[in-house]
């Protein structure tokens, strides 16, 4: 029944073989990354039918809940390859190791999705670290990113740590570390103090993983630090990740209704952060940054829905927004220069140096702030109605105010993109020849996910019904 | 059933809704084919008339005496949050949308040499506008209508941004910024009345009976998002600056259709689904609207830019149409109805003409333009019509809309009456002010002008025509509006229910425990 985990051999593969490429020094590694990013998101469709099929002794679970996220995974894993494309930002020397670290860090991740036991997710999350925790230190001409490097890996090593802690917690308050004793057992332990820190410290990592506050710290510098292909990894994959198992563990936060609030008053303060601090910001990494940190709190209100279509309406939410950020990454590639950052200035006179990205541009930023007819407005739509459904109306103002909020820098974004800058505005952006038909694609999916939102809410209404 | 929320399929055979909204849309998406500017103006101007007259059936197989919904188009969206492409037309919209599909050939006639560069993709925009529009007033599905709301923006962003004057960046930010901070609450609105009846689809939200004071705060919301469109005061300050800078297409979609948006919503969603809260805050509407209608009126009196002049009337004109719809008497919106047709005509004329100076002097400024009319004969004819008619002389269409709005206003109380009178003596000056100075005024800039040639006529005659016909003749659009306007008045309540200054002090107290 091995074809059931045919997505984590493929990705297995690609490491081991991206490894032999560092070794014999072979460079021409982007077809190859590009090969086996295709493999791995086809084969989701052949494990798509092994639906609820555990292994190695239940601690990992194939069923449509954790092939949803494997694809999404793959995908992601393979548009970032592609986006990424020849790694100027990057050390050429260390290419084939690059490929080796992203592809690992990829195989945690899938881990992770798939998980149903606290000690092999923590294993995935491990492995999903120190791999992007060494990518983030790769860019070329500007030495080891040490600021960078030195905050992704200290916060996760002290989230990881707490993490640990609670898992070591749960594990004394439920007497097992499998998902299906300890779920079933939370009504019995809702007044256990012991339960309860478990969950919170537990909790910990989940944060960190989402950039979501109080552990999101790390995300603008190390965003702005690493070279922007390597962001687009770590800003889109993990965070597909941290959805899954915040859906999957879902019953476990809002099982307790000490929880609620909690989790409640996290979503609000990110989305709020998040957005506060955007509006300043000047270079667009960090720009991202702190939207990846709203968007974290928007994700997070699904959660308390979970009777009322939240948990479908998070897993919608965490797909788009990791399309989002990938096309959103792809525009900041093209734009970035020689100097360390790329400030918003460098998207001034996009219309004029290519009117495909700027268009793609508007759609992607259009779509981050949540207005229709893009699928971040679908998304944020049923997000809003599930919680609001589930009787929840105050956090759907913020939500609702925060949106307003968000639309003041994101619109800024677009209209510099629009305004010319009379120098270089007569210059042709130069970038590769597959950049341009992937950005019209990118930009007609979120179109499309906008308007005919139907078939992806379907694949995650029904991984949600195989919890 | 409700008759306000009844559905009648179409007669025609074919889904003539769906077939006006999309023909633009798919042309504006065609235009990425022809290179030629000029064959790309022909064609936006062919299909647009197109548009014009496959819209035309419906207004022959209209049928008149039903308050229902018609031509009524349906299909599932996303069934799961019940989500439904709805597409009808009635009373009240069907005058909407023969406005935008009989104002499309005109935007485009007043572009032909007005846009100079990138053309292609102006021609695009007018077309996606005419499209987005269209779906805005037939759209009977909230989320549907939230997004052709929303979508409006685009294309609308992008005519002032890139066609607009030297101040078109701040301009065109002002104007998205204004409307997506009012639709935002439009937005909550339209979620908060899911909550409450399980359904996006208009008629499921006709006559839904909402507990405690989700009425009001429903009511408030989609009251936000409106009128920053109408623009009520004091939520206006967009609107000069979008019709200055924008170019002459951009001014007349704006305040022919566009602003007719708000009220329109007003009229369909405020009134109809909250009719409790709309007896409560009607007294406070009419007090903004009065000030609109001063206001508006006394800033025209005091503008040197003949756009700036004609934006600030509109925002009087608007007044009286919230004025009328906020009377809550069939007199009033019956006025109002009329008005916003009207408005459209006329204040679209006004923008042609003003697009038409800035063509020959290059300025705006009244005083540069002064003594043009000696030059310009057939010009002055058109300045002359669309002047008398902007500030309701009779004979002319506003003259019956501002009349059945003020006799509205009288039939309401004798106070709102006598206050809005000055603001009809203040159209007069405002108007015959422009009006004397471009005409017979002296010291203008230039003595040569060339009149206005076959094109400008073609765009200027068309809307003459309909003010004078609509100014003798207002019978046929009242006919299609009254049975929907007479089913709303009948379902407002005599008494108010909702005690507002009760109701704000009770929830501050809820704050503050």
């Amino acid at each position: 029944m091995l074809y059931g985990i045919l997505p984590e051999i493929i990705i297995s593969c690609a490491a081991l073989f991206f490894f032999g490429c560092a070794l014999f020094d072979y460079k021409k590694i982007f077809p190859w990354a590009v090969g086996f990013g295709v493999a791995a998101t086809l084969s989701n469709l052949v494990s798509l039918h092994a639906i609820h099929h555990p292994m190695f002794h239940g601690a990992f679970m194939v069923d449509g809940f954790s092939r949803f996220f494997s694809f999404l995974i793959c995908a992601s894993f393979l548009l970032a390859c592609v986006i990424a494309g020849q790694l100027k930002q990057t050390d050429q020397e260390k290419i084939g190791e690059f490929f080796f670290f992203v592809s690992v860090g990829t195989l945690g991740l899938l881990i992770v999705t798939g998980a149903t036991e606290l000690l092999t997710l923590f294993i995935g999350l491990e492995i999903s670290s120190y791999p992007l925790f060494i990518v983030a230190s790769y860019r070329k001409g500007f030495g080891f990113q040490f600021e960078s490097v030195a905050k992704y890996m200290i916060f996760g090593a002290v989230s990881m740590a707490f993490m640990l802690y609670g898992i070591t917690y749960l594990y004394g308050a439920f007497g097992s570390t499998f998902f299906k004793d300890i779920i079933p057992a939370i009504p019995q332990h809702l007044d256990d103090p012991m339960a309860i820190l478990g969950v919170i410290l537990f909790m910990a990592g989940l944060l960190y993983k989402l950039a979501a506050f109080p552990f999101h710290f790390w995300a603008p510098d190390v965003y702005a630090g690493a070279a922007a292909e390597v962001v687009a990894f770590i800003a889109a994959l993990p965070k597909l990740a941290a959805v899954a198992l915040l859906v999957r563990l879902s019953s476990m936060f809002i099982g307790m209704d000490g929880l609620v609030p909690v989790l409640t008053i996290l979503s609000i303060l990110s989305m709020t952060l998040g957005n506060l601090m955007a509006l300043a910001q000047k270079e667009l990494k960090r720009l991202l940054a702190y939207s990846a940190v709203s968007h974290a709190g928007y994700i997070m209100l699904g959660l308390l829905a979970p009777g009322d279509g939240g948990l479908d309406a998070a897993l919608f939410y965490g797909a788009v927004y990791a399309l989002m950020t990938l096309a959103a990454f792809l525009i900041a590639i093209q734009v970035a220069g020689d100097e360390h950052d790329i400030p918003l200035e460098n998207l001034r006179g996009l219309w004029n140096r290519s009117p495909v990205l700027a268009i793609m541009l508007a759609i992607t930023f259009v779509s981050l702030a949540g207005l229709p007819p893009t699928a971040g407005f679908t998304g944020k739509l049923f997000l809003l109605m599930s919680v609001w459904k589930a009787g929840y109306f105050w956090p759907v103002m913020a939500a609702v105010l925060n949106t307003l909020l968000g639309i003041f820098f994101y619109l800024r974004v677009i209209k510099i993109s629009l305004v010319g800058d009379g120098e270089n505005e007569s210059v042709p952006l130069e970038m590769p020849a597959h950049i341009r038909p992937l950005a019209i694609g990118l930009g007609a999916l979120l179109l499309y996910l906008g308007l005919m939102p139907g078939s992806l809410l379907e694949l995650a209404g029904r991984a949600v019904q195989c919890l | 059933m409700n008759p306000l929320a009844t559905l009648n399929e179409s007669t025609l055979g074919y889904p003539i809704l769906s077939l006006i909204i999309f023909l633009p849309v798919v042309a504006a998406g065609l235009l990425a084919f022809i290179r030629d500017e000029e064959q790309s103006r022909w064609f936006s101007l062919i299909v647009l008339t197109l548009t014009f007259i496959f819209s035309l059936p419906l207004y022959g197989k209209f049928q008149v005496g039903l308050p229902g919904f018609q031509f009524v188009e349906q299909h599932a969206w996303i069934p799961k949050f019940g989500l439904s492409y709805l597409l009808g037309v009635d009373g009240i919209s069907l005058p909407l949308v023969l406005l935008t599909t009989f104002l499309g050939p005109v935007t485009v006639l007043c572009s032909w040499r007005y846009i100079t560069h990138r053309v292609r993709e102006c021609m695009a925009c007018l077309l996606l506008t005419q499209g987005i529009l269209t779906g805005v007033f037939v759209a009977l599905d909230m989320v549907l209508f939230y997004f052709f709301w929303e979508a409006m923006l685009v294309p609308m962003f992008l005519l002032i941004a890139i066609w607009g004057g030297p101040r078109r960046m701040y301009a065109a930010i002002k104007f998205v910024l204004y409307t997506l901070a009012g639709s935002i609450f439009l937005l909550v609105a339209i979620v908060g009345l899911y909550i409450q009846a399980g359904s996006f689809a208009y008629p499921a939200l006709v006559g839904l009976h909402m507990p405690g004071n989700w009425e009001l705060w429903i009511f408030l919301a989609l009251l936000v998002g409106f009128a920053v469109k109408i623009p009520m005061v004091p939520l206006h300050t967009w609107l000069p600056a979008a019709h200055v800078e924008a170019p002459t297409a951009g001014s007349v979609i704006l305040a022919s259709v566009l602003l007719k948006m708000g009220t329109y919503g007003l009229l369909r969603f405020n009134l109809v689904l909250a009719p409790n809260a709309a007896v409560a805050v009607a007294p406070y509407l009419i007090v903004f609207s009065v000030v609109a209608i001063l206001y508006g009126g006394l800033l025209s009196l005091a503008q040197e830019d003949i756009k700036k002049l004609i934006a600030y009337s509109s925002v009087s004109h608007m007044g009286f149409v919230t004025l009328g719809l906020s009377v809550l008497n069939l007199q009033g919106f019956q006025g109002a109805m009329l008005q916003m047709i009207n408005h459209g005509l006329t204040t679209g004329g006004l923008f042609l003409l003003a697009g038409m100076l800035y063509e020959r002097t290059h300025s705006r400024e009244l005083s540069v333009n002064a003594g043009l009319g000696r030059l310009m004969p057939g010009f002055v004819f058109f300045l002359g019509i669309y002047s008398l008619s902007s500030l309701a002389f009779p004979g002319t269409a506003s003259f019956v809309g501002e009349f059945l709005c003020l006799s509205g206003a009288f039939a309401h109380s004798l106070r709102v009456g006598a206050w809005v009178i000055p603001g009809a003596l203040l159209a007069a000056a405002y108007m015959f002010r422009m009006f004397i100075t471009v005409t017979w005024g002296s010291g203008g800039a230039t003595d040569k002008a060339r009149d206005i040639n076959p094109r400008e006529w073609a765009s200027l005659l068309p809307p003459a025509l309909l003010v004078i016909l609509f100014g003798f003749y207002p019978a046929p659009l009242l006919k299609m509006m009254n049975p929907v306007l007479t089913e709303i008045i009948k379902r407002l309540p005599t008494e108010k229910t909702i005690d507002i200054a009760n109701l704000i002090t009770s929830s501050l107290h809820g704050l503050l425990n």
